[in-house]
């Protein structure tokens, strides 16, 4: 891709998330999920090759449907209420569009049909753009708009995306189908809490951020796409795989990995608001995800087969893994102790 | 509700039934989309009237010019999945499926 | 308490850097003398903990274990070398920290006062254990084996961290002294249970309790030595200890939780017992044992007397120091006719005559023989159960009768008849494995002599 387009292109992905998570008005909001959605289509569709345009259409349409559903829903509060302010929203019918419209848009369980596919269409770096940069202005408007939502619904939704994106994940041997049902899943335990304590909700965001940024980028390494060629990668990189596992067990959120300390924080919140039930439930169902996470982490370093006849042979490059994938992998595997600081902090 | 009400939300309610039934080919679904847009430029230019805020004013064109951009992207979509799939029929994009 | 933890942690950097040429040596040598500094735990004292600090502190009930867990640190490093020996250099380093990664959770999860400290290191020696399973093992049935370790103990340890948070809300703490001391919660009878219950069933899974004890044989059998010793020395100890943590903060509404219990710990006790007699493999039967042993722990920790309560602590620091012996024996003959089927390994006593000797005495305690602190302890449990209710005396006479049969079952086929005629030639019993078993057995005989350090509460 030309250097000039890349500049522009991220240049603009950061515009229009800026634009949206500091904006009041909802006309603002709605411009950068505009400039958002036109900025990452070049990203998808940079290889002219019909999965990777198959992607962008289905990502297109889904998305420009759901922001215009943002805009007629801002609208109708609009006119019953006479205001544009994101956290002024009242109306019930336009709060009930407005959810479905920003669950259309993260790709939340019913409305999940979109993401997988994309995410299976477009390079890793794009899909972890997808599932972390693009996610990041609806879960804030979702934020912003928290005190009026209905708290039935958004628990039922977050827990049919628990069940959605554990129990779909199970049948997926495509690396970036699997990561696209475990970010459904991880969505669903950010929205069981978004009404409760909001700032919980983007602390999981963030730290749900490092662990998939390290496996995504641990993955690229060695461009892993297939749990096939994610089985003879050891041999190209021993130590990175064996910290990939690390960060899917720890995404996987067993205790003393960064992983749990959301899922910990997320269950004492519920208790405490008499939602001990939904805290089960939610929690169990986190053990379907473990299930394919737990096979991902098999397939990294755990079964070595002794040889590799069984594939086809591929190019080893010597790619020494870069810094970034290093702090990510640490910070993704290291950080429960911290974890009262981090508390304190957010 | 007053009779412009009724119209822009019937405008919008069968535009976007239209997208969501009507899913033969990309180019009625980004027609579809496009008179989604259209009618909100109604209400959105109707507002800075009845409130008398003349500041609103540049909100109808801002959202016109993005819908514009819109268009313009999907219609080159449909450029590229004619190049790359033959055709425009939206069941043909089924290569990604789980 | 962090004199010991930090030397531990301190290992791992050890294991990683030193020279290949010693460092077996050097982390066999480092880890016995923190075995050795952790005995000075064993010092009696009048106070209800010894060595208090904001998060860890030590009573009579944690002592022994935590002295137990560091004496099989590296007692485990002794018993790998011999099925490590043909790998890289970097792949051995890697099994020794993995290793050594454990035993910091384990120590923290026997002294731990804070209730969400000890579930997470109870949780945190999960993923180390699976490692040592999954990726050590030598079947690929291990990966069955590592999901089933996973889940079983997953899907009641959940339930767990959600009964402890609970309890934060209603109580508002969850430092163990303090939460000894505030008034049981008048919360509705229903969700009382519930939550004893999600609070009992995790450590009934990891004890295990008969029913929940799937996991346990199959992960055994999979694992390598090293697991096995960990699995049945340490890692079900874990188990026992949560239990008798956990009961003691439950009050009197656990009075018919019990039963239930009970009832499936000595009927395990004598279930598994008889499946040991028809068993085929040998790893396999020494788990089953495991179960009944353990069995007896849990209906001991449950009906809750001081004479119950350190009968089971005894067991339990028994049953670690026995089973691990004989996992330790079945590996040697693992290693020299790579088998365990009972039929294909018969009759090694006339080659390798010194190991049947700790066969013999490896039996001997496993059913509970006098000298033995393993009868000390089964007579105290029996004891306390009969004057609990007069039948369990059937049930657990019963269980000690299978004992017996099952373990001289094992030593008879094992030690004594014609040896099969596949077996032409072995190599012969070495130093290391005698040293090893050495190290079994004499803290076995010795705390005969003075059984009150390991009996929680003095006798």
């Amino acid at each position: 891709m030309n250097p000039h387009a890349k500049l522009i292109i991220s240049l603009s992905l950061i515009t229009g998330t800026t634009i949206t998570i500091s904006s009041n008005h909802w006309i603002m909001a709605w411009t950068g999920l505009e400039i958002n959605t036109l900025a990452i289509i070049p990203l998808i569709s940079k290889s002219h090759h019909p999965r990777a345009i198959e992607a962008s259409i289905k990502y297109f349409l889904t998305q420009s449907a759901a922001s215009a559903l943002i805009l007629f829903s801002s609208m109708i509060n609009a006119w019953s209420t006479g205001q544009w302010d994101i956290t002024q929203l009242n109306n019930p019918v336009s709060c009930l569009m407005m959810t479905m419209a920003i669950a259309i848009k993260l790709g939340l369980a019913p409305f999940h049909f979109w993401f997988p596919e994309v995410l299976q269409g477009s390079s890793l770096t794009t899909a972890l753009l997808l599932s972390t940069l693009m996610k990041l202005p609806p879960t804030i408007l979702l934020l912003l708009t928290s005190q009026s939502l209905n708290p039935s619904l958004l628990t039922l939704l977050a827990i049919s995306s628990a069940v959605l994106g554990g129990w779909m994940g199970l049948n997926q041997t495509q690396t970036r189908k699997i990561l696209a049902f475990s970010s459904i899943s991880h969505l669903g335990w950010m929205i069981v809490i978004i009404i409760y304590n909001p700032k919980l909700t983007l602390l999981t965001f963030i730290i749900y951020t490092t662990l998939t940024s390290a496996v995504f980028l641990s993955l690229n390494q060695s461009k892993i796409l297939k749990l096939s060629t994610m089985l003879i990668s050891w041999t190209k990189t021993p130590m990175l795989n064996a910290t990939l596992m690390l960060t899917l067990l720890s995404l996987a959120g067993l205790p003393p990995l960064t992983g749990f300390m959301p899922k910990w924080l997320i269950i004492q919140e519920l208790t405490k608001q008499e939602m001990t039930p939904t805290a089960t439930i939610i929690t169990l169902l986190s053990l379907l995800g473990l299930f394919f996470y737990l096979r991902l982490a098999y397939h990294s370093t755990i079964t070595l087969p002794p040889n590799t006849s069984n594939h086809m042979k591929l190019w080893y490059t010597n790619k020494t893994p870069n810094t970034s994938t290093a702090i990510l992998t640490t910070l993704s595997t290291l950080l429960l102790p911290l974890s009262p600081l981090i508390i304190t902090m957010t | 509700m007053s009779p412009f009400h009724f119209s822009f939300y019937t405008a919008f309610t069968l535009s976007s039934l239209g997208l969501a039934f009507h899913r033969t080919h990309f180019i009625s679904a980004l027609l579809c989309l496009e008179s989604m847009m259209l009618s909100m430029f109604i209400p959105l230019s109707l507002w800075p009237i009845e409130n008398l805020t003349p500041s609103f004013t540049l909100v109808p064109i801002l959202m016109l010019a993005f819908s514009a951009c819109e268009a313009g992207t999907g219609l080159a979509m449909l450029v590229a999945s004619t190049r790359t799939h033959g055709s425009d029929h939206l069941h043909t994009l089924n290569l990604l499926q789980c | 308490m962090l004199k010991i933890i930090l030397p531990t942690a301190m290992l791992l950097p050890m294991a990683l850097l030193s020279p290949p040429k010693t460092m077996w040596m050097n982390t066999t040598t480092y880890s016995l003398l923190i075995a050795l500094i952790s005995l000075q735990w064993l010092t009696p004292s009048y106070y209800p903990s010894k060595n208090l600090t904001l998060w860890t502190g030590i009573d009579q009930i944690s002592t022994p274990l935590l002295a137990l867990s560091c004496w099989f640190l590296p007692l485990m490093i002794l018993a790998s070398q011999g099925h490590l020996q043909h790998e890289p250099h970097t792949r051995k380093r890697t099994f020794i920290s993995a290793l050594i990664i454990i035993q910091p959770f384990i120590m923290l999860a026997f002294s731990a006062t804070e209730l969400i400290l000890f579930y997470i290191a109870f949780e945190a020696t999960l993923i180390p254990t699976l490692i040592l399973i999954t990726r050590w093992g030598n079947q690929p049935e291990r990966l069955s084996a590592g999901i089933y370790l996973l889940f079983y103990t997953l899907i009641s340890s959940l339930p767990l961290l959600i009964a402890i948070l609970f309890l934060h809300s209603k109580t508002g703490t969850l430092h163990l002294p303090i939460l000894k001391l505030t008034p049981p919660n008048p919360t509705t009878q229903w969700s009382n249970l519930v939550s004893n219950l999600a609070l009992l069933v995790a450590f009934m899974v990891k004890a295990p309790l008969y029913g929940l004890h799937l996991w346990l044989p199959k992960a055994h059998v999979e694992a390598p030595i090293a697991g096995s010793m960990l699995l049945a020395a340490l890692l079900l100890k874990l188990g026992g200890y949560g239990i008798m943590r956990i009961t003691l903060l439950m009050g009197p509404s656990s009075s018919h939780l019990c039963y239930p219990f009970l009832t499936l710990a000595l009927w395990g006790a004598l279930m598994t017992s008889s499946i040991c007699l028809r068993q085929t493999d040998l790893k396999s039967l020494i788990a089953y044992s495991s179960v009944s042993h353990m069995g007896l722990v849990i209906a001991a920790s449950m009906i809750q007397t001081h004479w119950s309560f350190s009968g089971a602590m005894i067991l339990m620091i028994s049953h670690g120091l026995t089973s691990s012996m004989l996992f330790c024996l079945a590996n040697t003959n693992y290693e020299r006719t790579h088998s365990r089927i009972l039929i294909l390994t018969r009759g090694l006593q006339p080659l390798l005559p010194l190991m049947s000797t700790w066969w013999l005495l490896a039996n001997m305690t496993n059913m509970a023989l006098p000298p033995t602190t393993n009868l000390m302890a089964e007579l105290t449990i029996m004891v306390s159960l009969f004057n609990w209710s007069f039948p369990t005396i059937i049930l657990t006479g019963t269980a000690t009768l299978l004992t017996a049969s099952y373990t001289l079952y094992m030593l008879l086929s094992t030690q004594r008849g014609t040896l099969p005629t596949h077996i032409t030639s072995t190599p012969n019993s070495n130093t290391r494995e005698h040293l090893l078993m050495t190290l079994h057995i004499i803290p076995l005989l010795a705390l005969i002599l003075k059984p009150e350090l390991i009996s929680g509460t003095p006798l």
